[in-house]
């Protein structure tokens, strides 16, 4: 079998170049929307109670399950987001998701699937002051500042695109999107932020 | 535009979701047991009252989830959200559930399993 060793994937939005449009009078600020690259994303599904994955995940991803619905946990730069009473997805860096997956005690683990989605998923941020109008342009979500606060993760439409949305920080989301939707997602953006200004920075 | 409260996510937009029409068709278990005229009420006859009606619903572009709805479909208020496998719990809703015409059909009968001590029991 050949070694895929030195073969390097590319970005779901690779070749898309980088582009901005000056802030107009009256904008608060560019949003800055940026590639972030290739990410590995493993699709979780088991009981919210399951003791040998929450403990597997506390050592090897550094938090546990969100039980809670619409909520992601943090670890570093990893992250577990709800997506469903019994499905959750770990998000983390390039390279990780076999040692994620042989962490977790799978054989001892009882009625669990995991999959490797990294490249099903394609991933951007956007920050600033104006993120939230840019989205509510295309989404029917409410992101109003005391509604879709920090650690809150949403799955809804943005356009017609699925996408599952995280709120990071008071002006920072990240959306993350099927590989085939993100150059869509990213040229609706750039439409929606015209008004505000905006720069698109690849991975 | 309907506002739909998913039992995971909570309220939602009705674009999100998809309706999988009439909910409590039980297949018949002894189908061999029914007439052609009494297995089309299972496999092809819908519901389509004005008023009260119990519908399956799916949150396809959030959590991916089925889940009941009973639905007004002259108001299109939604009078109840409940889960698969269960039937509702408001009045309205029990009583649409009740008069369906559908609880008295040869398959909805033949879909109810049969008491371990067999047919001689009650
Ligand atoms: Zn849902």
């Amino acid at each position: 079998m050949a070694s895929l060793q030195n073969v390097h994937g590319a970005s779901a939005l690779h070749g898309i170049a980088a582009a901005s449009s000056p802030p107009p009078q009256g904008s608060r600020g560019a949003v800055v929307m940026r590639d972030t690259g290739l990410l590995d994303k493993i699709n979780l599904r088991c009981d919210a109670g399951n003791t040998v994955i929450n403990e597997a995940l506390s050592r090897v991803v550094g938090t546990r399950l969100p039980a809670e619905p619409n909520r992601f946990h943090v670890s570093g730069n990893r992250r577990i987001a709800w997506l469903g009473p019994d499905e959750w997805i770990i998000l983390a860096e390039n390279g990780s998701a076999d040692t994620i997956t042989a962490g977790l005690d799978l054989p001892e683990a009882g009625h669990v699937a995991v999959n490797n989605v990294s490249d099903a998923l394609g991933s951007i941020i956007l920050e600033g002051e104006h993120t939230r109008d840019a989205l509510a342009k295309h989404c029917a979500l409410d992101f109003h500042p005391t509604v879709f606060t920090p650690g809150i993760v949403q799955q809804s439409l943005l356009s017609h695109a699925g996408v599952t949305i995280m709120c990071l920080d008071d002006n920072a989301f990240q959306i993350i999107g099927r590989s085939s939707f993100m150059p869509y997602i990213v040229a609706l953006l750039k439409d929606a932020m015209i008004e505000y200004g905006y720069e698109f920075q690849p991975a | 535009m309907l506002l739909i409260k998913c039992p995971f996510c909570g309220d939602r937009d009705e674009l999100e979701f998809s309706c999988g029409g009439e909910a409590h068709i039980a297949r018949p278990l002894a189908e061999n047991t029914l007439t052609d005229a009494e297995f089309a009420d299972y496999l092809f006859l819908r519901d389509n009252p004005k008023g009260v009606f119990l519908e399956r619903w799916i949150h396809t572009d959030g959590c991916r989830r089925w889940f009941n709805v009973a639905r007004d479909t002259v108001s299109h208020e939604i009078i109840e959200v409940y889960p698969m496998g269960e039937t509702p719990k408001t009045e309205a809703a029990k009583a649409a559930h009740k008069a369906s015409w559908r609880r008295q059909t040869a398959a909805e009968a033949a879909a109810k399993p049969a008491s371990p001590a067999g047919r001689s029991g009650s």
